[in-house]
Parts: structure tokens; C-alpha cells; sequence
């Protein structure tokens, strides 16, 4: 009680003038941050990635209020000398207090550094799939495909696996069907390039190919896979089916019931996206 | 700058139609806009030389799906048909691997498809850009990570103007690669900078790009790539069609091997 006295006892010396001057000096700070940011916003959103332009905003917000703060302290006759220190000690006690946001706070430099995403990359954490909205100092923020908002702390991201789904500019479609043990794969493979090649949406090269996977109670197990370019990626794999099918049956090629249950048993299996 | 190749001044209500390789588009001016619209056809029933036909007082038929609207508050009346270079590099691929040894430097032509671009009124920023025949996309790079997207063309390397195909709407670029290096130099594939390079009319009849000289420094993973100043064919009469779509700040400038020759 003694230190909070201390501490607030300037206040009861103030003036109206005082008053006025801090109250100045709080509104001088205000206008300066934001006459600041939108100033720099251009250039700041032209020379770094979204994400750092964020950061870089917030830090520079809270300095300048920060700093105008302590002015508009000092004319009410407080001690910055004595502020920083209140703060200084608290900033400790809430550092003991807060490991968890230290770490995430740790962790959040560290994914900065790092550059695995940005804004407006579409990655998977954990069980979360989505576009990433904000990267912050403790974690970062995901829509999901049903518009879920979903918050992941960065030590999350430090400690477990991160899938960037745009990190680069093409993707590979793989489709994994049984066919009958009898179907010529060279014929296959045939007619699916043949298939694919007057569409824009799949790339010449890398080439497509048709995998044989293996053998099995269920027949030939294969996998086609085409290539084209991340953005799209949804609407060529669906457009690549629905070519598929029907050349499929019109070339009759038998395709076997889809085995679940033999590929759950796979630790390899994964799960499609999204 | 830009030339008008092609323009049209349209009363409202009228309507054109320009036949590409494998679609029918519309173009019909509104009284408050533009109307754009296209037709598929099954299979490609125009001829690459009969291509780009444009008629004029058509109807817009049921079946055309409305692509895009210019509403604009002016009444524009002109229609320009531009064409210009592709918006992404050229993969040319040799029917069969190419050889130079060292201190060689072959000359070697190639037709570029070109795209169009559709223009209202004085506007510089066209309403659409297409290619009269449709390009497959590829992906040109040392692996699937470094890379850029490209399209592909059918037409090979040739080591004489004769022996190109006569092909229409497509400009053609002379090539000349000069080998530095002590090894051979084996070309599977060639990365054309298609935005860098503009497009001339000449006699009125061909479309010509500037030359490329590609070098490949001695033992070093690096070429120089030099663009240049005018068309290296005889010509009595030579028109700027349309302006390289990106500049580079040199006439020379080295880029990776591995970015260029494939």
C-alpha cells in the first residue's frame, strides 16, 4: 500500500493545467501513430511480407503510445525514473507468471524468422486446416474451410508438424484406385495422358505418371498422378475425376471396390486434403 | 504505345464475333456497357488461318455464357484488337536434343504464338488478352521447388526460316546461342522471355520480334542474354505493334543456365 501511495501520490498535486497538458499530449500521441502508420503503410506493405507489415504496425503503435504515455505521466508529476521501474518489476513478476506466453511469444520470433507461411497461406497444424488470417506475437490465427476461427498458439507450431498446402507454385493430384488384375497399366497410362493433354489446367511437365503400387486381394493397386498449379488445385483434381471415370469404363477398365478398411491399416495412408 | 491493328467503331446494340481456335467470342455494345460473352465448341471447327475472323452484326446466341460486363458512365464506341507477346514464358522443345560444341554459335528461328488483347475506347488496360489456339502450361526449373510456369509450344527450333511452318498469328523470334564453354552445350528444352520481347508488323504482313542472343560463359553455370534492337529481317516498311510487356533495365543480362536452357 505504502509503494501504491508512493507511486500515486504526485496525482494529488496536479493542476488543472497539468491535466490539460497530459490529456494534449496523450491526444499528440494518438494522432502522431496514426499519421505515422498510415504514412509508412504504403512502403511497409510494398517491402515485407504481410505478416511482418502486422507486426511491424503493432510494435510501432504501442511505442508511440507507449512513450506519449509517459510524457503525459511525467506532467502530472510522476517519475519516469520510478514508472520504469514499477514496470520493470512487474514486467519480471508477469514474466514468472506467464511462461506460456513467453514461450509462445519465443516461439512466435522463431516462426518469423523461419518463414515457413504467410498471410494467406492455406496450412494444416494438428487437426486444423485452413488459410492462415493473422501471425502474431503468440499465435497465429486460422479460417477454417467451414469458417471456423481458429486460434493456434505458436509453441504449437514450434513443437508439432506444419503443412504449408501453397508454399510452392504446383502441386502434384494423386489418385489411388484398385483396378482388375488383368488391365494392361501400359494401355492405362495411355489413355489417361492422352486424356488430360488438350487441358490447360494439368501440366505437360513434370509428367504425369501412372504408379503401380502394388498387388493385393482387391487386384492392381495405382496411383495417377498429374500435376498442376497450386491455386486451382480443388477444381483441376475434381475436373481430372470427372474425366476420368467415364474414359475409364468407355476403355473397360474395371475399377475395384474402394478399399478402406486395407488402406486404414496403413500407416502411410493420408487423409485427403482438405 | 500502342497501334490499333484492328478497330472498330459499334453502334449500341450491334455485336461482333471473333473466332478463336476453339471458342466463339461476343463482344456486344450495350447502351450503358459492354457485354462479353463466349460459346465453346466441342471440337475445334476453325482453322488456325481462319482464326480471329471477326463478323460484325451477329446475334448473341441463347446458349453464351455472359463471361464479363464494362459498364462504363462514356459512351465508347471503339473496339481495338491488339496483339502482343504471352503473359508467360515460352518452353520451346527441339523434336530432338540439340548439341553445340564450344565456340559455336548457331542461329536458330522459332514462331511464337501471340496472344491478343480486346480494348474499349482510349482505355490502356485491355477488357481481355487470348490465345487464338489454346497452350498447354509446364513447369520450366531444376525441380518442382525452384521453377517458373510457362506455356508450352509445339513449334520446334529451326535452323532456317524456310523450314518453319507457316503458322498465323504467330510472330517469329531468331535465336543465336553461342557456346563459351569448353563442353558441349545440350539443349532439351529453351526458356524464351516472351514478356521482354515486343511484337513488329512487317510489310504489313509478318509479325518479327527483336533477336535473342543467348551466350553460355566459360565454365561458369551462367548465360547472358541479349535482347536485340530491331527486327533482323529485310523489311521496306516496319510497325511497332506492341510494346514488350516487361523491361529490363540492361540489353544484356545474365541469368542462371539453369533458368534459361533446359
Amino acid at each position: 500500500m505504502d509503494i501504491l501511495q508512493q507511486v500515486l501520490q504526485p496525482l494529488q498535486g496536479a493542476d488543472g493545467g497539468a491535466w490539460l497538458r497530459a490529456l494534449g499530449y496523450l491526444l499528440l500521441g494518438i494522432v502522431l501513430r496514426n499519421i505515422l502508420i498510415h504514412g509508412m503503410r504504403k512502403y511497409v506493405d510494398t517491402h515485407t511480407s504481410p505478416h511482418k507489415a502486422i507486426l511491424f504496425r503493432r510494435a510501432m503503435s504501442y511505442s508511440i503510445v507507449f512513450i506519449f504515455v509517459l510524457i503525459a505521466l511525467s506532467e502530472l508529476g510522476f517519475h519516469s525514473g520510478v514508472l520504469l521501474a514499477v514496470a520493470g518489476v512487474l514486467s519480471v513478476a508477469i514474466g514468472f507468471a506467464s511462461q506460456a506466453s513467453t514461450s509462445n511469444f519465443i516461439s512466435g520470433l522463431f516462426l518469423l524468422g523461419e518463414k515457413s507461411f504467410k498471410v494467406g497461406d492455406v496450412i494444416a497444424v494438428n487437426a486444423t486446416r485452413g488459410e492462415v488470417v493473422s501471425i502474431d506475437w503468440l499465435a497465429i490465427k486460422i479460417r477454417t474451410f467451414d469458417n471456423l476461427y481458429v486460434r493456434v498458439p505458436n509453441d504449437d507450431l514450434i513443437k508439432g508438424h506444419v503443412i504449408n498446402f501453397a508454399k510452392f507454385q504446383i502441386r502434384r493430384i494423386d489418385l489411388n484406385f484398385w483396378v482388375d488384375l488383368g488391365t494392361d497399366c501400359v494401355q492405362l497410362e495411355d489413355i489417361l495422358t492422352r486424356l488430360i493433354q488438350p487441358h490447360t489446367d494439368f501440366l505437360r511437365d513434370p509428367e504425369p505418371d501412372l504408379f503401380r503400387l502394388g498387388i493385393g486381394v482387391l487386384g492392381l493397386q495405382v496411383q495417377w498422378s498429374v500435376w498442376t498449379q497450386t491455386e486451382g488445385f480443388f477444381d483441376a483434381r475434381s475436373k481430372l475425376i470427372d474425366l476420368m471415370l467415364p474414359a475409364m469404363q468407355n476403355a473397360g477398365v474395371v475399377i475395384t471396390q474402394t478399399p478402406s478398411v486395407v488402406q486404414g491399416q496403413d500407416s502411410s495412408y493420408r487423409m485427403p486434403y482438405p | 504505345m500502342l497501334q490499333a491493328v484492328e478497330a472498330f467503331q459499334l453502334p449500341p446494340g450491334e455485336a461482333v464475333s471473333i473466332e478463336t481456335h476453339e471458342e466463339t467470342l461476343f463482344i456486344q455494345r450495350q447502351p450503358q456497357q459492354w457485354v462479353l460473352a463466349r460459346v465453346n465448341r466441342e471440337a475445334p471447327a476453325c482453322s488456325l488461318q481462319r482464326a480471329l475472323c471477326i463478323e460484325r452484326n451477329v446475334t448473341m446466341p441463347d446458349q453464351a455464357n455472359t463471361w464479363q460486363r464494362w459498364s462504363n458512365a462514356e459512351q465508347e464506341s471503339t473496339l481495338r484488337i491488339v496483339p502482343c507477346m504471352a503473359d508467360k514464358n515460352l518452353v520451346a522443345r527441339p523434336t530432338q536434343p540439340i548439341l553445340i560444341p564450344h565456340g559455336r554459335k548457331p542461329y536458330f528461328y522459332v514462331s511464337l504464338p501471340l496472344m491478343y488483347q480486346l480494348y474499349i475506347g482510349n482505355n490502356k488496360r485491355p477488357l481481355i488478352e487470348f490465345f487464338v489456339e489454346k497452350l498447354p502450361l509446364t513447369w520450366f526449373g531444376s525441380n518442382t521447388r525452384r521453377g517458373e510456369l510457362c506455356y508450352e509450344i509445339e513449334s520446334g527450333l529451326v535452323q532456317s526460316i524456310d523450314e518453319l511452318p507457316a503458322a498465323p498469328h504467330r510472330a517469329i523470334l531468331e535465336v543465336r546461342v553461342h557456346n563459351r564453354d569448353p563442353e558441349h552445350l545440350s539443349i532439351d528444352k529453351l526458356n524464351l522471355p516472351a514478356q521482354f520481347l515486343p511484337v513488329y508488323r512487317v510489310d504489313g504482313q509478318h509479325y518479327w520480334t527483336c533477336p535473342l542472343t543467348i551466350t553460355n560463359e566459360k565454365l561458369t553455370d551462367e548465360l547472358s542474354l541479349h535482347y536485340g534492337k530491331s527486327v533482323p529481317c529485310r523489311h521496306e516498311q516496319l510497325q511497332l505493334i506492341s510494346e514488350p510487356r516487361m523491361r529490363s533495365e540492361a540489353r544484356t543480362i545474365l541469368r542462371a543456365l539453369e533458368a534459361i536452357i533446359g
